[in-house]
């Protein structure tokens, strides 16, 4: 019997409350009863809470003035004391006239996000390397000085978002080499080297960060011969990447514990060495396994350094904390809602920027674009 | 001659080959090493110690201690000792973490069930609740509760009141205090008593359905047990619970207890902040479940409620509970940020407190590090004892 003799039945649109704009609006708002009610009350509130919003970030809001006196009305932010203060925040007590040194380090710190960011042919990769080994030391000429004819600027007078992104990155690219040297000696075959690594990375993990810096800041001096001459940035910076290295260490345990066993005996096989297999082999497959893990810990680095306010840097909370404290604008509390929302966003850009990066590399599906 | 030198050369090279020799040398090296690490340090803190003249020993733990400490929940005074205003604020610190992991998950559950919803608004909501509490550092948002959000709070004059019980203003969280009056002790036996038996009735429900499949609503019969028992108890006693109400008398209020608005503060901010972590943690181990599992349930019969609890969150709870271990680690560690607004936990009584009044900073600082430690330690344990039960096991 031919086919075609069958009446087939032809081929029916979908129903058409599921298609179509309505068909979304009423799948997704209103598909029972409870649903409705749901979104009534939400958009009701959201509304609600929008327009409050706007009436105080906006409409009621002060934007310049130099004293809590510019700001009298609670209903309204006070802007007027980030606007202020913002030379203060931005770039700490570094000298006025020295401001261009810290905009150009922040400047090359843009070209390098960005060439991360955007992929341009077959010079991304050079520009990338490039600007990974010389952007920490361009920073370092420029922000410290001494060197090239450019006036020494102690460490001190760092401050605001510059002291807090400069803590941020000595941190992360202090404790990544650390950590997969920590996650090496963990998963060793040696015992004695496994077991002390993972002493060492449970004791890290297992007690407050602002401990250990209250400690390091504390008792450096007492476990160095001449330690009191270490710098209390120094120490602190110590104490960041001891802890952080710790957490580095699990993330690329995690990374090596993915690598299938195979892998480690397939190049066993044909003859390589520990550090050869490693090099070669497991480690570049484990690092690129474990970068979303490492962008989350190193989102939990940057929110973490606001923590060196407690022991009197001034980082961009402190310097914050500390301008509201002063005699200028000490006052209401609707000044320090509005000081601490502009902390907020500033931060927020940050690890929401970073979180957001590392979901596009998770979901890159080509893997040799790292 | 030369052969001989050889000889011994070619065996010592075969000998240094042997990987369990070569391994052993790495080790002891190693060991040595971290010896004489540990010698040099201990000899370089000596001399730094007696240079600087610095006390040793734990003596002063006997001492007077000689402050205040305002949330105590045991007999603390100023003349107590160091030893007592340790414990005073390591429970104040136990406390806070147990109040703020329970509320968390709470919350974070909700949250949870909101980014799971068909309810695209609902979902948008919590996915930005996520973002914004957990891209925020935990400090800021202290600082936040503390010093703008409860310094809003009106005077006690003008405090918010709700139904009459309890006070909100700006000096504390004013609540009632249940006094326990004769009899009470029979009532927590009944609880006690009724706990046990669900748990016997629990354990012959599992082995009863592991041998024959029988089900038994044993989670029911627990849950009005362990209401019933203890309710009936008291109904028969005459409720010998009575609340103390606080009441606003000519200058302060009188009665109740007040949560100071240092504890009200670290509670909102740790309790916010980790319930996002929670919330996500938990969103991943039920999206972790194959989909197939939903559906299979459904189609051997099962409602939306068994699909749930005998399908999806056994196997979502394998997912969860290691991340949560170390979420429920984070918080309990971040309770020490409670020093930078005043909250009388350990940190704050050592650091703050007894080391400018001692200076024997190293002994303290070992002191807070077990403290620490402990607390890890207490979590991790029961988190990995819970474990033990939700894992499924191998054959």
């Amino acid at each position: 019997m031919e086919p075609s003799n069958i009446p087939f039945k032809q081929p029916q649109p979908a129903p058409h409350q599921t298609t179509g704009i309505l068909g979304w609006i009423k799948i997704n708002f209103f598909s029972s009863w409870f649903n409705s009610l749901i979104t009534i009350v939400l958009a009701y509130t959201i509304f609600v809470l929008a327009d409050f919003f706007i009436q105080w970030a906006f409409i009621n809001a002060v934007w310049f003035g130099e004293s809590a006196k510019a700001c009298p009305n609670s209903n309204g932010a006070c802007w007027a004391f980030v606007t202020d203060r913002w030379p203060l925040f931005v770039y700490g007590l570094y000298p006025k006239e020295l401001y261009w040194r810290v905009n150009i380090v922040y400047v090359l710190a843009a070209i390098t996000i960005i060439s991360f960011l955007y992929s341009y042919g077959r010079w991304t990769r050079y520009f990338r390397i490039t600007m990974v080994i010389f952007f920490p030391l361009l920073a370092y000429i420029f922000l410290l000085g001494d060197s090239f004819d450019l006036e020494y600027v102690a460490p001190e007078n760092f401050g605001g978002l510059l002291l807090t992104l400069v803590i941020a990155s000595i941190s992360i690219l202090g404790s990544i080499p650390l950590g997969i040297i920590l996650a090496l000696g963990r998963t060793s075959e040696l015992t004695v080297i496994s077991k002390v690594c993972t002493y060492f990375i449970e004791f890290w993990r297992g007690v407050p960060h602002i401990v250990v810096i209250v400690m390091f800041v504390a008792l450096l001096p007492i476990f160095i011969p001449d330690g009191s001459k270490i710098d209390v940035v120094v120490r602190a910076f110590i104490a960041f990447a001891a802890f952080n290295s710790a957490y580095m260490a699990e993330v690329f345990r995690g990374g090596l514990q993915s690598i299938p066993i195979g892998q480690f005996e397939a190049s066993r096989a044909i003859g390589m060495s520990y550090w050869k297999m490693m090099g070669y082999i497991i480690l570049p497959q484990a690092i690129r396994n474990s970068i979303p893990a490492m962008m989350n810990t190193c989102i939990g680095i940057f929110k973490e350094t606001t923590i060196v306010m407690l022991i009197g840097f001034s980082d961009l909370l402190g310097i914050i904390q500390i301008s509201l404290e002063s005699s200028d604008w000490v006052g209401p509390p609707h000044i320090f809602s509005s000081a601490y929302t502009f902390a907020a966003i500033c931060y927020f850009i940050f690890t929401y920027g970073m979180s957001k990066y590392s979901s596009r590399l998770e979901n890159r599906s080509n893997i040799e674009q790292y | 001659m030369f052969t001989d030198f050889f000889y011994v050369m070619n065996n010592l090279i075969s000998f240094w080959r042997q990987g369990s020799v070569r391994s052993l040398t790495y080790q002891w090296g190693f060991v040595v090493l971290i010896i004489l690490t540990i010698i040099w340090v201990y000899n370089t803190a000596s001399t730094n110690m007696a240079r600087l003249g610095l006390k040793t020993g734990f003596d002063f733990l006997t001492d007077e201690a000689g402050f205040p400490i305002s949330p105590a929940l045991i007999d603390y005074s100023a003349k107590s000792s160091y030893a007592d205003a340790m414990i005073v604020t390591l429970l104040n610190t136990i406390t806070l973490s147990a109040i703020a992991i329970v509320l968390a998950t709470i919350l974070g559950f909700f949250i949870a069930m909101a980014k799971l919803s068909p309810n695209l608004l609902l979902r948008k909501l919590g996915s930005s609740y996520v973002e914004v509490f957990r891209n925020v550092p935990l400090l800021l948002q202290l600082f936040f509760w503390y010093f703008a959000a409860l310094k809003m709070l009106p005077g006690k004059r003008s405090s918010i009141n709700m139904f009459d019980v309890a006070f909100l203003n700006i000096e504390g969280f004013f609540v009632p205090l249940p006094i326990l009056e004769g009899g009470t002790n029979l009532i927590l036996w009944a609880f006690f008593i009724a706990v046990l038996i669900s748990t016997i009735i629990w354990v012959w429900a599992k082995r009863r359905q592991n041998n024959t499949g029988q089900p038994f609503p044993s989670l029911t019969i627990g849950v009005i047990l362990v209401t019933v028992l203890p309710l009936s108890v008291a109904w028969l006693l005459d409720f010998p619970i009575s609340w103390d109400i606080p009441k606003f008398g000519r200058f302060n209020f009188q009665g109740g207890t007040v949560l100071e608005p240092e504890f009200t503060a670290m509670l909102f901010g740790l309790t916010l902040y980790n319930a996002a972590f929670v919330g996500e943690i938990i969103r991943a181990g039920i999206q972790s479940v194959d989909k197939g599992q939903r559906e299979a349930s459904g189609s051997i019969g099962f409602t939306t409620m068994q699909t749930y609890s005998q399908i999806i969150v056994p196997q979502a709870l394998r997912f969860i509970i290691p991340p949560v271990t170390n979420q429920y680690l984070n918080l309990a560690k971040s309770t020490a940020l409670a020093s930078a607004i005043g909250y009388a936990d350990f940190f704050w009584a050592i650091d703050g407190a007894i080391t400018p009044q001692t200076g024997q900073v190293m002994e303290l600082q070992a002191i807070t590090l077990c403290g620490y430690l402990g607390i890890s330690l207490f979590i991790a344990t029961l988190m990995a004892i819970y474990n033990r039960f939700t894992k499924i096991p191998e054959r």
